[in-house]
C-alpha cells in the first residue's frame, strides 16, 4: 500500500480538482437568468429603499433650511441694527452737507457783496478823481486870491490870474463855488475881468479879475472851478475846468 | 402581511428621514446665507458707502468754505484802502436814491426893490451817489387862485463839484416877469454828474413842495 501511497494522494488531488470543477460548474449553472433577475430586483429595491428616503431627507433638509425665521435670527437682527446705525449716520452726513452747502452759499453771497462794495468804492473814487482833474492846461492859471473888502454893500474879492497863452483876451471869466466847512456848496458865481486892468489880458502876463457880489463869503472857501476866455472878435475862444488842486481861499 | 409591514416601515422611514432632515436643516441653516440677509447686508453697504461719499463732499465743502472766506477777507482788506480813498471825498455815508432833495427854499429880492428880479435860493442835498456838476431848477409862478401864471422860470448852477451827501445852494438872479406878490413853486430839476458821458437827468420835485411869495 505504501507503494500506493502516492496513488492515494493522487486520487485525493484528483477528486478535489473534480469537485472544484463541479463546484465551478455548479456555480456557473447557478448563474441563471432568474437568479440574476432576483439579484437585480434586490439591488433596485435597495436603491429605492435608500434613495427615496435620501431624496426625501435632502428635500426635507432644504425645506427646513428655507423655513428658518431669518428676520428673527440674531445675525439678521444685528445686521438690521447695523443698517439703522448706517442709515442714521447717512442722515447725519446728509444734514451736514445741507448745512455746509448753505454756509458755502452764504459765504459766496458775502464774497460777492464784498466784491461789489469794492467795485462801488473804486468806481466812485474814479469818478471823484475825474471830476477833480483839470480838463486841459488852463489858459488862466490862478496866481492868488486877495482879501475880501466891502464895496457899497457888495463884497469884492480880487483874483490874480496868469495868461499862460500867447493870445490876447478881451473877455475872460472864472466860475467859482463857495464851500462851507461841511463841504456843502453855499454859493456859486463868477469873477469877471476887472475894469482897472483895462479889460484886456495880454499874453504871458498877470491880469486881475474880481468877484463882486452881495453874498458874504465869511467862513467859506472860494474855489475857482472853470475858466472861459475869448480874444478880439471871438478868436481864441476856449474854456476848461480847473483841477481840485487849484489855488483856493477861505475867508 | 409581511409586505404590508415592510411597506409601512418604509413609509415610516421616509417620513422619519424627511422629518429628521427638516429638523436638522432648520436647526443648522445659517440665516446669513439667505437672500433676505444678503439684501440687508447690501443695504448696509450702500448706506455706508453713501455716508462715506457724503463725508468726502462735506470735506470738500469745508475747504471751499475756507477758500471763500479767505477770498472775502482779501476782498475786504483791499476794500479798506478803496474805502479810505472814498472817505476822503465822502466822509459820511450818504443816502443815494438818485434825487436832489430840497433842504430849504426861499425867495429873496433882486438887486434893488422894484426891479424885475428875484433871487430864489433853493438848497438841494445830493443824493445821486455821484458828483453833481450842473443843476437847473424849474419853477412855476402861481396866482392866488392856484392858476399857473408862468411855467418857464429857471435858474441854475453850472461848473460845480458837489460830492455825494453834500448840499448845494442854487441861488441866482431870476426875472419875475412882473408877478410880484404871486407864488413861486419849484417843480422840476435837471442835473448832470461827473460820470463818463453823463447826460441830464430830469426829475420832478415832490408834489408837496412849499411855495414862497415873490417879493
Amino acid at each position: 500500500m505504501r507503494g500506493n501511497g502516492n496513488d492515494h494522494w493522487d486520487d485525493a488531488l484528483y477528486r478535489a480538482i473534480v469537485r472544484a470543477i463541479d463546484t465551478v460548474r455548479g456555480a456557473v449553472r447557478a448563474v441563471d437568468v432568474r437568479r440574476a433577475a432576483r439579484i437585480a430586483a434586490a439591488a433596485a429595491c435597495a436603491i429605492v429603499m435608500l434613495g427615496v428616503p435620501a431624496a426625501l431627507a435632502a428635500a426635507g433638509w432644504r425645506r427646513g433650511a428655507a423655513d428658518i425665521d431669518v428676520a428673527g435670527s440674531a445675525p439678521y437682527r444685528a445686521e438690521r441694527r447695523r443698517l439703522e446705525l448706517a442709515r442714521s449716520d447717512l442722515g447725519e452726513s446728509e444734514q451736514d452737507i445741507g448745512l455746509r452747502r448753505k454756509d458755502v452759499a452764504k459765504a459766496r453771497e458775502s464774497l460777492d457783496g464784498a466784491k461789489a462794495e469794492g467795485e462801488r468804492y473804486r468806481a466812485a473814487v474814479e469818478e471823484f478823481q475825474t471830476a477833480g482833474r483839470q480838463t486841459k492846461a488852463p489858459a488862466l492859471a490862478v496866481v492868488s486870491i486877495g482879501d475880501m473888502t466891502d464895496d457899497y454893500g457888495y463884497r469884492s474879492i480880487p483874483i490874480t490870474v496868469h495868461n499862460t497863452t500867447s493870445n490876447t483876451y478881451t473877455y475872460y471869466s472864472i466860475d467859482y463855488q463857495a464851500t462851507d466847512d461841511d463841504g456843502d456848496v453855499a454859493y456859486t458865481g463868477f469873477a469877471m475881468f476887472d475894469s482897472a486892468s483895462g479889460a484886456v489880458c495880454m499874453p504871458d502876463s498877470d491880469c486881475t479879475m474880481r468877484i463882486l457880489d452881495r453874498h458874504d463869503f465869511t467862513g467859506q472857501t472860494v474855489t475857482p472851478m472853470s475858466w472861459s476866455v475869448s480874444g478880439p472878435g471871438g478868436t481864441a475862444d476856449d474854456y476848461g475846468r480847473y483841477g481840485d488842486d487849484v489855488t483856493a481861499r477861505r475867508f | 402581511m409581511r409586505t404590508v409591514v415592510v411597506l409601512l416601515a418604509f413609509i415610516a422611514a421616509c417620513a422619519a428621514a424627511y422629518g429628521g432632515a427638516y429638523a436638522i436643516g432648520r436647526a443648522t441653516a445659517d440665516p446669513r446665507d439667505t437672500a433676505a440677509y444678503h439684501e440687508l447686508a447690501r443695504q448696509v453697504g450702500d448706506a455706508k458707502r453713501s455716508a462715506d461719499s457724503n463725508r468726502d463732499t462735506s470735506k470738500k465743502l469745508v475747504s471751499e468754505l475756507k477758500d471763500l472766506r479767505r477770498q472775502e477777507e482779501q476782498a475786504r482788506r483791499s476794500n479798506r484802502s478803496d474805502e479810505d480813498a472814498y472817505r476822503r471825498y465822502v466822509p459820511d455815508d450818504a443816502a443815494a436814491d438818485g434825487t436832489l432833495a430840497m433842504e430849504s427854499f426861499d425867495v429873496g429880492q433882486g438887486i434893488t426893490p422894484g426891479d424885475p428880479f428875484m433871487r430864489p435860493r433853493i438848497v438841494l442835498r445830493n443824493r445821486t451817489g455821484h458828483v453833481v456838476t450842473d443843476i437847473t431848477v424849474e419853477y412855476v409862478i402861481v396866482g392866488d387862485d392856484g392858476a399857473v401864471l408862468e411855467d418857464d422860470v429857471t435858474e441854475g448852477a453850472s461848473n460845480i463839484r458837489v460830492y455825494p451827501g453834500r448840499a448845494v445852494a442854487v441861488d441866482d438872479l431870476t426875472l419875475t416877469d412882473g408877478h410880484d406878490g404871486a407864488l413861486l413853486k419849484p417843480v422840476k430839476y435837471r442835473y448832470r454828474t461827473a460820470q463818463a458821458d453823463s447826460s441830464y437827468t430830469e426829475k420832478e420835485f415832490p408834489a408837496d413842495m412849499p411855495t414862497k411869495v415873490i417879493p
